[in-house]
């Protein structure tokens, strides 16, 4: 009898601690996928943000080697992206480097492998070396011809920070709900748990039993679920944060360059439908807001309400756990005018996973 | 001996064949009023890709007077290819399809640029498959095009024209804003300028017609691809800002030194380029004219004059300011 409930104990067992790490190891993947994708679209959006202010250079007749300030662009870029290492404009017909932000690059030739995958337009093309990645888009002319090539490399440092802390993360769990799962096993296999109770028949003191143990056994795995998710969502924040900050700074850069050609910073004709389109791009922003230098709301896209707290004595205002929040100044010429801010559902993954 | 004399002979008519494969191919250019920007995207581009060609450039000055010389000169040169700016000097260079399919010139190619509408002007019957012995570039956007963005950047019910009657470019955008008014759903209010005796439109009439057209709440005020209109473009747009009517033109040029508010166009300096190109396909790949589409460069851009949004308060919207050419920032108080 001893012997068959060991047999049982152990088969539950090793079923469980089989669910438990394909259950952690897929939740793994998706969190580990979703950093990469967050660090894709960062690039990706900062990148054509950079490829679009080109073109329109070209499109107003400038030829791709003779635009000005284009190196102080790509600086600005590499200033407000840390993992960069260097930004480049190259021709895709000689492979010459046009413009870089390390002066020793310019005038030498890329590889050919670069010309040849930069040259179909609307492609991004990425290139992964052992500690860095080079990301390219092509910079088309007013004819819709690949002219040059926009290309960025980056640390792959972030990506492996925050693997590591996944992997981590996962190990940790695994190990944590395998142990409650052998626990509980064991513990209803060789513990008559009806005992516990004093009332009433037998029958009855099982039921009630059975009912308890199983809350407290589903509420203690909700607990450790959840707080799995939470690490994952905090081992992720770091992509999350310069996604976010990547975007405020887009939103940002736009409303500036509205205000310095004379645009009344109160009435930025058409911004809330431009918001609305970056939210829709970007499933895990929850709100964006563009306030004066007060705080003032001017405009808004998405439901900003979610995400705040308010204190019901001092009536002070933060932010709910879960959410993350990046802000962006906005300056006219001379001064602080306001605000971008950004507020992203941490949840994201877990919303979709679920 | 007879093969120091095949050498001998071959020598002798070597530099004669070798002179004729490097005589640089012949451009002629009749030009309306010197060679502006899209004459120097053309002849930039030809300089780009460094192929030998020898320019003819003749100007009209705006007039049409020199026409039969230039014809025959074109006749006696026969080059390799004849070039020709604006709508006016390729109709009169080239005359219309009505003419036939075989130039006037013989077996002489014919590449035009800064034409707004080459099949209705009747240049050609298409802008593909046509038959003659032509191509070119076009520089207008599409109508139907310029207005979505004008819509874009303010959702207007009453658009007012003020047009030359007399002229053929100016009568075909008309009838085209009439086709679309009822599209698009927005009304049309179409001034003719009124015609004196000889038959030239009256550019004093113009002041009247745009308080006219403020009278009738007109919500923005298209100035369109008409040569008399935009000669008298500054009364136009002056008048039209002292009613608050914004402006929107069909060429950068009223947007970038007379005060309209924006223009969705292609830059005449890219239209050369574009010309240049396609004169590279018909002078180095031996490529018959009509096999090369007439087109308009495929990316266009907005011109807004920023100083003229803040005076009327239209402003464009975010979305479209970020690929936009904004001028005449206003400078801060």
């Amino acid at each position: 009898m001893r012997s068959q409930h060991l047999n049982h104990a152990v088969l539950v067992s090793l079923l469980w601690c089989a669910a438990v790490f394909v259950f952690v190891g897929m939740n793994f993947m998706k969190f580990e996928s979703a950093s990469r994708d967050l660090r894709d679209s960062r690039i990706e959006t900062a990148l054509t943000e950079l490829q679009r202010a080109l073109q329109t250079e070209m499109d107003k007749g400038t030829i791709l080697p003779g635009i000005e300030k284009a190196e102080d662009r790509l600086f600005h870029y590499a200033a407000e992206n840390d993992d960069v290492l260097s930004v480049m404009v190259f021709d895709t017909k000689t492979g010459k480097i046009l413009f870089s932000t390390v002066a020793a690059q310019i005038g030498v030739n890329v590889p050919d492998l670069w010309r040849e995958k930069c040259a179909a337009p609307g492609t991004v093309f990425v290139e992964t070396q052992e500690d860095k990645e080079t990301v390219g888009l092509p910079v088309l002319n007013s004819f819709l011809e690949t002219e040059g090539c926009l290309a960025a490399e980056y640390k792959t440092e972030i990506n492996k920070v925050v693997r590591e802390k996944m992997i981590s993360t996962s190990f940790h769990f695994a190990v944590r709900l395998a142990v409650i799962g052998v626990a509980a096993a064991f513990l209803i296999c060789f513990y008559p748990t009806w005992s516990f109770f004093i009332f009433g028949t037998k029958k009855i003191r099982s039921i009630v039993a059975a009912v308890v143990f199983s809350g407290i056994l589903l509420l203690m795995l909700q607990m450790n679920f959840s707080t799995m998710f939470r690490k994952f969502e905090q081992d992720l924040r770091m992509q999350t944060a310069a996604k976010t900050q990547t975007i405020a700074r887009q939103v940002k850069n736009l409303i500036e360059l509205a205000v310095h050609s004379g645009m009344p910073f109160k009435s930025v004709s058409g911004l809330e439908a431009y918001l609305d389109q970056i939210r829709q791009k970007n499933k895990e922003i929850l709100f964006i807001l563009v306030t004066d230098k007060t705080g003032r709301v001017l405009y808004e896209s998405g439901a900003a309400a979610k995400a705040f707290d308010a204190d019901p004595r001092t009536g002070k205002i933060s932010l709910r756990d879960g959410f993350y929040n990046a802000a962006e100044p906005v300056s006219d010429d001379e001064s602080a005018v306001g605000w971008v801010q950004i507020g992203v559902n941490e949840r994201f993954v877990r919303e979709k996973i679920f | 001996m007879k093969k120091f004399f095949s050498w001998f002979f071959f020598l002798l008519i070597f530099p004669f064949f070798s002179a004729q494969a490097q005589a640089p191919a012949k451009v002629y250019m009749v030009l309306w009023d010197g060679c502006e920007e899209a004459c120097r995207g053309f002849l930039d581009y030809l300089k780009s890709v460094h192929y030998d060609v020898e320019i003819i450039q003749r100007n009209l000055n705006k007039k049409t007077d020199k026409i039969p010389d230039l014809t025959a000169e074109v006749k006696e040169l026969s080059p390799d290819l004849l070039v020709t700016w604006g709508t006016l000097a390729t109709l009169k260079m080239l005359g219309t399809q009505d003419n036939g399919p075989v130039s006037k010139y013989g077996a002489v190619p014919a590449l035009f640029m800064v034409v707004s509408q080459p099949v209705e002007s009747g240049l050609v019957s298409s802008l593909v498959s046509q038959g003659r012995n032509i191509t070119g570039v076009m520089h207008l956007v599409p109508l139907s095009e310029q207005l979505q963005y004008a819509r874009q950047i303010m959702p207007f019910k009453r658009l007012g024209i003020i047009y030359n009657p007399a002229e053929t470019n100016a009568q075909i955008a008309v009838d085209q804003l009439k086709r679309y008014a009822s599209m698009m759903n927005f009304e049309l209010l179409d001034r003719p300028v009124p015609l004196d005796k000889k038959g030239n439109p009256k550019a004093e009439e113009i002041a009247a017609q745009v308080a006219e057209l403020a009278e009738n709440k007109t919500d923005l005020i298209y100035l369109g691809p008409d040569a008399f209109m935009n000669a008298n473009r500054r009364t136009l747009i002056d008048t039209a800002a002292a009613f608050s009517i914004p402006v929107f033109s069909a060429s950068e040029g009223a947007v970038r030194h007379d005060n309209a508010l924006f223009a969705f166009v292609h830059r005449y300096y890219t239209v050369g380029q574009m010309a240049g190109r396609k004169a590279m396909k018909i002078l180095k790949d031996k490529i018959q004219a009509y096999d090369i589409p007439i087109e308009a460069p495929p990316r266009a851009l907005l011109v807004v004059n920023m100083s003229a949004a803040q005076k009327t308060g239209v402003y464009p919207p975010l979305a479209l300011i970020q690929n936009a050419d904004l001028i005449n920032i206003p400078e801060k108080k």
